[in-house]
């Protein structure tokens, strides 16, 4: 029996220095997220979770961008998710209907707010070449709030407005991803090593890497994905990518929308 | 009484169990696992030296190249240095022993061809300010012509640019794509040679003063990739030692590739592997 240990003791040693080597030993936990509109729930390891100091204490530096973006840290790594907003002729179209709304129940700066929240946009106008130099954009925006308006003429102009967003065709999500792509960070020197679509959770999804062009070096994954019109955005920012990648797929696969 | 004491000691003894596998007879598991271990030991150390997959990069435009990868241990960078662009290995925790291999873009910047051919792609696209930045774009010049041919073709390419430019002016796209092709055709008829354009980047000690007890032999001409090179091999001093350097010319499609390596000697045979694994997938362009 001392004998049969003795011969055992390297094997079973063997065994357990590989389970501690495995990357995905680490203990995981699902946490619930609002990311601009988005309501999502995701797995990830526990040590990418910031933890509060206190339990009153405020949220950390996770949420960023008046919460449109959130940020996983682990050491020098980070993954961030972040909603670059509407990006269909449908998400556009409810943000104004929220607007004329907000309007009609008199409430004409959170209005103001909320259209111009979609007028700076950057995709708005891109994707699909809106004018928004017209005079009922300029009705609509300002409703009232900084001059006199008739009610009639701003109701005609967020028509007029409607009628034109209501005619564009919704983009290809490859079309959205190559406007989205040089305004979250890869830069001049990156180029796309690999790209190909994806159903994440019943969602419209496109998963690409990236890496510089140069060396190769710095390569990360992105996932673009389409939810009630607006883009969510989930990639890789810093960190070694094979010591990300696992936590990242781990991310991506159980990742869940909810409804509002 | 002995022979009854063995015959106990032996029924007391535990039994050796043994099985085969493939033929192979193990006397026990803890046999297995030493063998596993042996061969688990001997793959990690032959593949210590194991060159990494193919890579294939494009710097300047125009030219790929693939290579082989340094193994584990050699850290990836930019290599961006006096006009050249590409990728650099360091050998960590070593004295600052380096694989480097690059582009010299004072030869790519001459070319044409890849803008030439977007013009040709995006003609239909084009209103007339974006039709007349992409040629003047698109024109050669060179301030000091490197041969004949290159003085010779400039001005008929220009020449027919500036009738690609009235063409479209007039409206005549098929006229302006006729010309531009003509262009092409011409701009692909210029070509470098290794001894035309290394003096211009050859390594010597004049341009290295930096290197400590630097000693710089002749040229001499090789092949690689089926291709004349031009090398220079030198010695320098550093952190108590005398480091090998060799740097490695050729020309490509009208494109300079330099090959680099500074470090001891025992390393300069994986410099030599990753050499022999460089291939030039084909390009945007032929000349």
């Amino acid at each position: 029996m001392r004998a049969l240990r003795k011969r055992a003791a390297p094997f079973v040693l063997s065994v357990l220095i590989l389970s501690a080597c495995t990357p995905n030993c680490a203990r995981k936990a699902t946490i619930r997220l609002v990311i601009g509109m988005h309501h999502v729930s995701l797995r990830i390891a526990e040590d990418w979770i910031q933890k509060r100091k206190y339990r009153h204490s405020k949220p950390g530096k996770e949420y960023l961008n008046y919460g449109y973006e959130y940020t996983f840290h682990h050491e020098l790594a980070r993954i961030s998710l972040a909603d670059i907003g509407p990006v269909t002729p449908d998400a556009y179209l409810r943000e104004i209907y929220e607007a004329r709304e907000l309007f009609r129940q008199g409430q004409l700066k959170k209005a103001h707010t909320v259209l111009w929240r979609l007028y700076q946009h950057s995709a708005f106008g891109r994707i699909h070449h809106i004018q928004k130099d017209t005079e009922s954009w300029r009705f609509i925006l300002d409703g009232g709030l900084y001059r006199t308006l008739e009610a009639e003429e701003v109701e005609s102009a967020y028509q007029t407005v409607i009628n034109e967003v209501e005619a564009l065709d919704t983009p290809k999500l490859s079309r959205i991803v190559e406007y989205a792509l040089p305004n979250i960070g890869p830069g001049v020197h990156t180029e796309i090593l690999d790209q190909h679509p994806i159903m994440i959770n019943g969602h419209q999804g496109i998963r690409l890497d990236s890496w510089d062009r140069i060396s190769h070096n710095q390569r990360k994954s992105h996932l673009f994905i389409l939810n009630q019109g607006n883009l969510l955005i989930i990639q890789m920012v810093y960190g070694n990518y094979l010591e990300i990648k696992p936590v990242f797929d781990k991310m991506v696969n159980s990742l869940e929308f909810h409804s509002n | 009484m002995r022979q009854k004491e063995r015959n106990t000691a032996h029924n007391l003894l535990p039994r050796r169990s043994w099985f085969q596998i493939n033929g192979v007879r193990f006397e026990s598991a803890y046999a297995i696992v030493k063998l596993i271990a042996m061969v688990a030991l001997i793959v990690l150390l032959s593949g210590c030296e194991q060159l990494g997959q193919p890579e294939t990069f494009v710097w300047t435009g125009g030219q790929p190249i693939s290579f082989r990868q340094p193994p584990e241990g050699w850290e990836r960078s930019r290599y961006q240095n006096g006009g050249a662009e590409g990728v650099d290995f360091v050998k960590k925790g070593s004295i600052g022993e380096q694989i480097y291999i690059a582009e010299r873009f004072f030869l790519s910047r001459r070319d044409r061809c890849a803008r030439l051919k977007e013009i040709l792609h995006e003609l239909d696209n084009y209103n007339r300010n974006d039709f007349v930045r992409a040629i003047t774009r698109a024109r050669l010049y060179a301030r000091e012509p490197i041969n004949e041919e290159e003085e010779r073709i400039i001005p008929i390419v220009n020449a027919t640019l500036n009738r690609a430019q009235q063409a479209f002016f007039e409206n005549d796209l098929v006229t302006a794509r006729l010309e531009i092709e003509q262009a092409l055709k011409q701009a692909g008829k210029i070509h470098f040679t290794i001894n035309e354009t290394v003096d211009r980047v050859l390594f010597t000690a004049e341009k290295n003063q930096v290197y400590p007890d630097l000693k710089v032999q002749e040229p001499v001409s090789g092949i690689l990739a089926d291709l004349p090179t031009v090398s220079v091999d030198f010695t320098f001093k550093a952190h108590g030692s005398v480091l090998i350097g060799r740097r490695i010319y050729l020309v490509k499609n009208n494109r300079m590739f330099e090959f680099g390596y500074q470090g001891l000697k025992k390393n300069l045979p994986l410099f030599e592997r990753i050499l022999e694994s460089v291939s030039f997938p084909p390009g945007v362009c032929v000349h």
